[in-house]
């Protein structure tokens, strides 16, 4: 269960600041595909990274599975993210001069897990991803779907609770992207992570069980396809 | 992340940089093979300054003055007439009487007493040979000097002498083996102009030794009663008469060399013993050592600063990388800590090229370098591995701070600035 109370960020000192998020609440379920959808500069970046503990909101707070993210420590924050959380970005961000493998391996490196373990993690992630004879190659000489499945192999190879995933198919041709979110969602659903999908595509934000429409740092929009509940801000708040 | 992670994960990173990792490595290397060669340089001079001293100096013995004059450190100003002053060098110099020499004799554990005579002949020669200069030495077992042929007589009799092979083909002999047993003519002529030859038979002949001194190079050795015959001679009727400028004790070994120093200082004369010309040796060698030391220390305060500098580009070309790493959960100390070792990588590196480049230069020129100054078979750079090993480790030390600060940078990367750039 992931809580979001009133989430307010305000950037900038006092005479110039800029309000990112003007006080944001909802309720995720374990196990569900959200999509928060809005334009450039609506705030739905600032939301993503503060659920994922990058940012600190300017008042309210993050609560996951009852640890509220918004007041941890830097340590658990990080151990947050190395245990907890999956990130796939819009441009992939994985290490072109290393191996599928090596790129893999990072969360594994950072959360101190065994070698053998590793391994094992690893090989059956890159599996997952329909990875499984690009092991040794160098990240580099993959095409642009091949390198974003790595970021997701990545991404769930310390099987998180939460996927945050920031445009994710922004970079990539339909065809792809497309085979990239069926990956996307039947991963999570496997592994009964929550997914967060960042988009602007309306298309694929519709496939998600739940619909957060952010405009100009507030949510406009909250649909819930289980309860059929198509609410304004202020219903959620009731 | 474990230690080990870290490990592999910077030494993967320069190996991706290779050419700025080798270049900045280089820099490195400059100051490691100074200070490798200057440690090799005096590491081996110490140890020629200790053959020189072993093959020179009697480690028992101690050469005894009448006072610090001898050695240089004592008065040169003009100073009160008394009859042991002796001219000798430019500088005056009070000699040891025949008294002198009876009082160290009584003195405890000493064994034996031997009179340097600083001698030269008129001319050396045998019959049918020209006329030749030569300096007359008092011959030393202790010294054993390197033989061409005959062998090295723990006494040498009166009578008998041995020659520098330096006289071999001017006095006509084959060789050293056809001097055995032949007669060597020597004279020695007086202040007035008065002289008188003396007759002795050649029982060896010296070679040059690497080790030895300029001055007992080439010359006769006389035994001691000889040598003292030859010197009553040349200066009967003079103030020098029966007088030695130096005098070496030997100890009956039951007592150390510095003990048996200080007992001569007591009965008032000046005393040195092998020790202490060793030491001095050393220091004019720590002095020169010292100077280089610094010139290497300068070009490492430049490779210092080469070192964060690329650290700090490498930092700025992987802010993307380092966001990541951040945002998938990698401590602010586990990013400062792979920049670090990335430095700590490029220390070990340019120090372990720059020792491997100091000991290839020491292989090719320790030849030609022993050739020109007479060191025969032995070396001036002697490598030492503990040296090295301490020199690498002193380098990844410099190259471990210099990362310091690039690392601080990278771990205090906002990791949504850092992913922003693209």
């Amino acid at each position: 269960m992931i809580e979001v109370k009133n989430v307010r960020k305000v950037y900038g000192k006092k005479g110039s600041t800029f309000e990112a998020l003007k006080g944001v609440s909802f309720k995720i379920p374990d196990g569900a595909t959200v999509a928060i959808i809005g334009k450039s500069g609506s705030g739905k970046s600032t939301l993503m990274h503060i659920m994922g503990g990058l940012d600190h909101p300017s008042e309210g707070e993050v609560v996951v599975d009852g640890k509220v993210v918004s007041q941890m420590k830097r340590k658990q924050i990080d151990h947050f993210r190395a245990h907890d959380l999956g990130f796939v970005f819009q441009s992939f961000f994985v290490e072109a001069n290393q191996t599928c493998y090596q790129n893999v391996a990072l969360p594994l490196e950072i959360g101190e897990v065994g070698l053998s373990k590793r391994k094992q993690l690893i090989r059956s992630a890159l599996e997952r991803v329909e990875l499984s004879d690009k092991v040794r190659s160098k990240a580099r000489n993959l095409s642009g779907g091949q390198k974003q499945r790595l970021a997701i192999a990545r991404a769930i190879v310390n099987s998180p609770k939460l996927i945050l995933a920031d445009e994710p198919t922004g970079n990539l041709d339909s065809d792809t992207g497309e085979k990239i979110i069926k990956l996307l969602f039947g991963l999570s659903e496997a592994q009964g992570s929550t997914l967060v999908i960042v988009t602007h595509d309306a298309d694929l934000a519709a496939r998600c069980d739940i619909q957060l429409v952010v405009k100009d740092g507030q949510l406009v929009t909250i649909k819930d396809k289980k309860t059929g509940n198509a609410a304004t801000q202020k219903g959620v708040r009731a | 992340m474990k230690i080990i992670d870290v490990l592999w994960r910077s030494g993967r990173n320069l190996k991706q940089a290779k050419v700025r990792t080798l270049l900045t490595a280089s820099a490195i290397a400059v100051g490691g093979f100074t200070l490798t060669i200057t440690l090799a340089a005096a590491t081996g001079a110490r140890q020629y300054a200790d053959r020189l001293v072993q093959a020179n100096a009697d480690p028992n013995a101690v050469v005894v003055a009448k006072d610090e004059s001898l050695f240089g450190t004592g008065n040169t100003k003009p100073q009160e007439y008394s009859d042991d002053l002796a001219n000798l060098y430019g500088s005056p110099m009070k000699q040891l009487s025949d008294s002198d020499i009876a009082n160290l004799k009584r003195l405890d554990h000493v064994q034996n007493v031997r009179q340097e005579y600083n001698i030269s002949a008129q001319y050396v020669t045998r019959d049918g040979a020209k006329k030749y200069t030569g300096s007359l030495l008092t011959y030393n077992a202790s010294q054993k000097p390197e033989m061409k042929a005959g062998t090295a007589p723990d006494n040498l009799a009166a009578g008998s002498v041995l020659i520098a092979d330096d006289y071999l083909p001017l006095l006509n002999f084959k060789d050293g083996n056809d001097a055995i047993d032949k007669t060597l003519l020597v004279q020695a002529q007086k202040m007035s102009g008065e002289t008188a030859t003396f007759t002795y038979k050649i029982v060896g002949v010296t070679t040059k030794s690497s080790l030895a001194l300029d001055f007992n190079a080439s010359g006769v050795y006389l035994s001691e009663n000889d040598a003292r015959t030859v010197h009553g001679f040349i200066n009967g009727g003079t103030v020098l008469a029966g007088k030695v400028s130096s005098a070496t004790v030997i100890g009956d070994g039951q007592i150390k060399p510095d003990d048996l120093k200080q007992e001569i200082i007591k009965a008032g004369y000046a005393a040195r013993t092998a020790d202490d010309i060793q030491q001095i040796l050393n220091q004019v060698i720590s002095v020169l050592q010292g100077i280089i030391v610094v010139f290497g220390l300068i070009t490492l305060i430049a490779s210092f600063f080469g070192v964060v500098n690329t650290q700090y580009i490498s930092v700025l070309e992987r802010t993307r990388e380092i966001g990541l790493m951040k945002a998938l959960g990698t401590s602010r100390r586990t990013i400062s800590r792979l920049f670090m070792i990335e430095a700590t990588w490029i220390g070990f590196l340019g120090a372990l090229l720059g020792a491997l480049l100091a000991m290839g230069a020491g292989m090719a020129l320790n030849p030609v370098i022993s050739d020109k100054l007479n060191f025969g078979s032995e070396h001036l750079l002697v490598f030492q591995p503990t040296q090295i090993a301490g020199l690498i480790a002193f380098l990844m030390l410099i190259t471990t701070i210099a990362g310091l600060l690039p690392a601080r940078k990278a771990a205090k990367l906002d990791p949504i600035e850092a992913l922003r750039t693209e």
